[in-house]
């Protein structure tokens, strides 16, 4: 017994010993990671969580990540990628483990969803003195939250229609031209309908949905879902710019069948059978890749009041779990720096949030098409989500094959997502002045 | 025992055991509790680290607002249960359900127990019985995920069954589009993709009723049909109870097809529970109601199952 005693007090002496020496070990990593401290580390493997959805598009932002070693040789960056998806699933999962990458994508819609996992820029742009003003600054606006910006963005653009010249032309359509009214957007939709052809895909590419962006343009109310800072779908202005992109589906029988196959909204118009749909300059590299015809781009039709629509895009946070955001931050500035963003619209995958790089997706786009998306940038204007914008999105899916096919009508179908949606509220920026008007970084 | 006895006893007078000389008593069951705890233990460590624990902590999530993504994670009672059986469409979703468990379990013993009987050793007349058996039971191994999404091309607009219904006239019908025919297309698809193992369950306890009783029946004039009633049925009824109790079980926790396919719509005609458990945790990042609905979920097959063992006794024939 006494040989067993002395054994277990030797085991104990051991494990506490390691235990020190472990405790040494955490104290010393939090003491040279920590961003308060005297001494922040600028340097080591950043790893960086982001979505795609092609090959080509993870090629794009393997590229960036690359050139960050270029500019900092003590930095390199690791590049996680999902499927857009998945990425607001596991992203929350991760934090709830303390496992986030230490920079991670943040699309505008999720700003009220998952912000607060994303750390505050504000005092890291106001460290390093780095400037907003070559940026858009709507997308500023839009990546904020009560005064916090919480991403930089990479990308934005107007949300506009694309659409299939081989079969305008083969069904004897002229090209819809800027200025184009609702009448002849339905009209040309009708045309092009027939022979196993559609003229309007009736739900957003890569969604599952209704426009958000049409019920704008057609009830001319923007943010028709929010009303005076809170969740409210069941408006007049929400059911009406529902009811006229439903009446295209079962009613004037220009859409094809609603199918919940996955990538559908994707693949239909590839397939060449659907003359329009609504789309954004960031999915050019898609487009270019999978679709074998001319693909052209036109501002919004205009609705009873004009010409509406968002100026949608993402940008890179800093998430709270980063042990070293000063590295994390000088690393984020590579990746939305003029190369970084010149190349990604150099390849269609990103209409650069950096102003002086824009160009580059022109050269890829082509001028026609550049001068489509910068006549629907004069009008498009920021959106606002609200924090309870999953559960949003998920009603509007669900809900949207009733709808379309006229088993419910918009009212019950704004009643229904409500509903299911709960309650929530506007997203607002908050007052970002501190930051805006820096300069010289 | 007695033979082993005598063998556990020589063995230790040759020393093999390494046990004190005969005259104690033999420590044989503690050293058979140590083998048995040995072999038990991988099994035990499994099952505790990823069954009871787990279950544990979503019972204890469940008395807990636990927002996934940050915040305060507060005691909240039974807060969540009530919010999850007062929340909206949560009892459409349990009619969904009961929908589903009530259709698909008795189509699944249906057509397994017919393949069954097609495919055992009854049916001596069926040639290629073996590749059947192996192509039937394919769809089981077959990743879920996968065949999910097999099954949304077969419903599409433009797919095999609307294909096939238009040569004779008929559709297209909206499979996955329509409420009234979402469920129904996720019960079509499951029954394809569960019949099999209850298939091989069956056929496996037909060949095990001895040919005397068959050839007995024949002799006193039972037909095949009746011979299937009398005989067949009742001595495979323990395999029918496990079989039906498994597929019970696993039908309430339906997830992946109804995800795959429909996502739970439209609106909420095929959402289910584990899928309203996945959104309130996964999507909308609200951990305690999940883990509410999984404990109630957990508690509706306690209480089937309960029936179940309380109907075995008057329907399930054990042969003694």
């Amino acid at each position: 017994m006494r040989k067993a005693t002395g054994y277990r007090s030797r085991s104990v002496r051991y494990g506490l010993g390691a235990l020190a020496a472990a405790a040494a070990v955490l104290v010393a990593a939090c003491g040279s990671g920590g961003s308060g401290g005297s001494n922040p580390t600028t340097s080591g493997n950043i790893s960086w969580s982001f979505w795609v959805g092609s090959p080509g598009e993870a090629a794009v932002w393997k590229h960036n990540a690359d050139l960050v070693p270029k500019t900092y040789p003590n930095l390199s960056v690791s590049l996680t990628t999902t499927s857009f998806t998945n990425y607001w699933t596991k992203l929350p999962i991760e934090a709830s483990t303390h496992s986030m990458s230490c920079i991670a994508g943040l699309q505008y819609g999720y700003v009220g969803s998952v912000g607060n996992l994303f750390m505050p820029l504000n005092s890291l742009i106001k460290k390093y003195n780095y400037s907003l003003s070559p940026f858009e600054s709507t997308m500023i606006k839009e990546l904020s939250s009560h005064g916090n910006l919480l991403a930089l963005p990479y990308d934005f653009g107007p949300v506009v229609v694309t659409y299939n010249k081989a079969l305008f032309q083969a069904k004897g359509v002229p090209d819809p031209q800027p200025g184009w009214t609702w009448a002849q957007f339905v009209q040309d939709a009708k045309k092009l309908t027939g022979g196993g052809d559609y003229g309007y895909l009736p739900v957003t590419l890569g969604g599952t949905s209704l426009s958000l962006e049409l019920a704008y343009d057609l009830s001319g109310t923007p943010d028709a879902y929010v009303q005076n800072g809170a969740f409210n779908v069941t408006n007049p202005a929400f059911v009406k710019g529902i009811q006229e992109q439903a009446e295209l589906s079962y009613q004037d029988h220009v859409t094809p069948p609603y199918s919940t196959a996955p990538g559908w909204s994707s693949q239909e118009f590839d397939t060449g059978k659907v003359g329009m749909e609504v789309n954004g300059p960031w999915d050019l590299i898609d487009i270019k890749g999978q679709s074998s015809f001319p693909v052209g781009w036109v501002e919004f039709p205009a609705g009873p009041d004009g010409v509406h629509s968002y100026n949608e895009g993402s940008g890179f946070g800093i998430t709270k779990d980063c042990k070293t955001p000063d590295a994390a931050f000088k690393a984020l500035t590579v990746l939305v720096g003029q190369e970084a963003l010149t190349y990604a619209g150099s390849q269609g995958r990103a209409f650069p949030a950096r102003l002086a790089a824009d160009s580059s997706w022109g050269t890829f786009a082509g001028s026609d098409t550049e001068a489509a998306i910068t006549t629907a940038l004069q009008k498009a204007e920021p959106q606002e989500v609200t924090t309870n914008w999953a559960q949003f999105q998920t009603a509007l899916s669900k809900d949207t094959p009733l709808v379309l096919s006229g088993q419910i009508s918009a009212q019950q179908y704004a009643q229904e997502v409500a509903a299911a949606s709960g309650s929530g509220s506007g997203v607002s920026p908050g007052d970002l002045s501190s930051i805006l008007p820096a300069s010289g970084g | 025992m007695t033979s082993r006895t005598s063998v556990l006893e020589s063995r230790s007078r040759a020393g093999l055991t390494g046990r004190p000389a005969p005259g104690r008593r033999p420590r044989r069951p503690n050293r058979d509790t140590r083998t048995a705890a040995g072999f038990l233990s991988f099994n035990l460590t499994g099952f505790t680290l990823f069954t009871l624990i787990p279950m544990a902590l979503a019972i204890y999530v469940s008395f807990f607002n636990w927002p996934l993504q940050g915040g305060q994670t507060r005691f909240v009672g039974l807060h969540n249960y009530g919010s999850v059986l007062s929340s909206y469409g949560f009892w459409r979703i349990v009619l969904n359900v009961l929908y589903f468990v009530g259709a698909y379990v008795p189509l699944n013993l249906i057509v397994s127990l017919t393949l069954a009987a097609l495919l055992g050793p009854r049916m001596r007349a069926v040639k290629g019985k073996a590749f059947l058996r192996v192509v039937f039971f394919l769809p089981v191994v077959t990743p879920l995920v996968a065949s999910s999404l097999l099954w949304a091309l077969i419903y599409n607009q433009n797919g095999i069954f609307n294909t096939v219904l238009g040569w004779f006239g008929l559709g297209p019908v909206p499979w996955l589009s329509s409420s009234d025919w979402s469920m129904p297309s996720i019960i079509i698809m499951s029954v394809w993709l569960g019949f099999g193992y209850n298939m091989i369950l069956f056929v496996a306890g037909m060949t095990n009723i001895p040919d005397t009783m068959y050839d007995a029946a024949s002799i006193d004039g039972a037909g095949p049909i009746r011979q299937f009633f009398r005989i067949t049925l009742p001595l495979l009824s323990p395999l029918i109870f496990f079989g039906t109790l498994m597929t019970l079980i696993t039908s309430f926790q339906v997830f992946t097809q109804a995800y795959i396919l429909t996502n739970g719509g439209p609106g909420n005609s095929s959402t289910t529970l584990v899928l309203q458990l996945y959104d309130d945790a996964f999507q909308y990042f609200r951990l305690g109601d999940g883990s509410a609905i999984a404990v109630l979920l957990a508690f509706m097959i306690l209480i089937v199952t309960g029936l179940m063992f309380i109907l075995q006794r008057r329907l399930v024939h054990y042969e003694h």
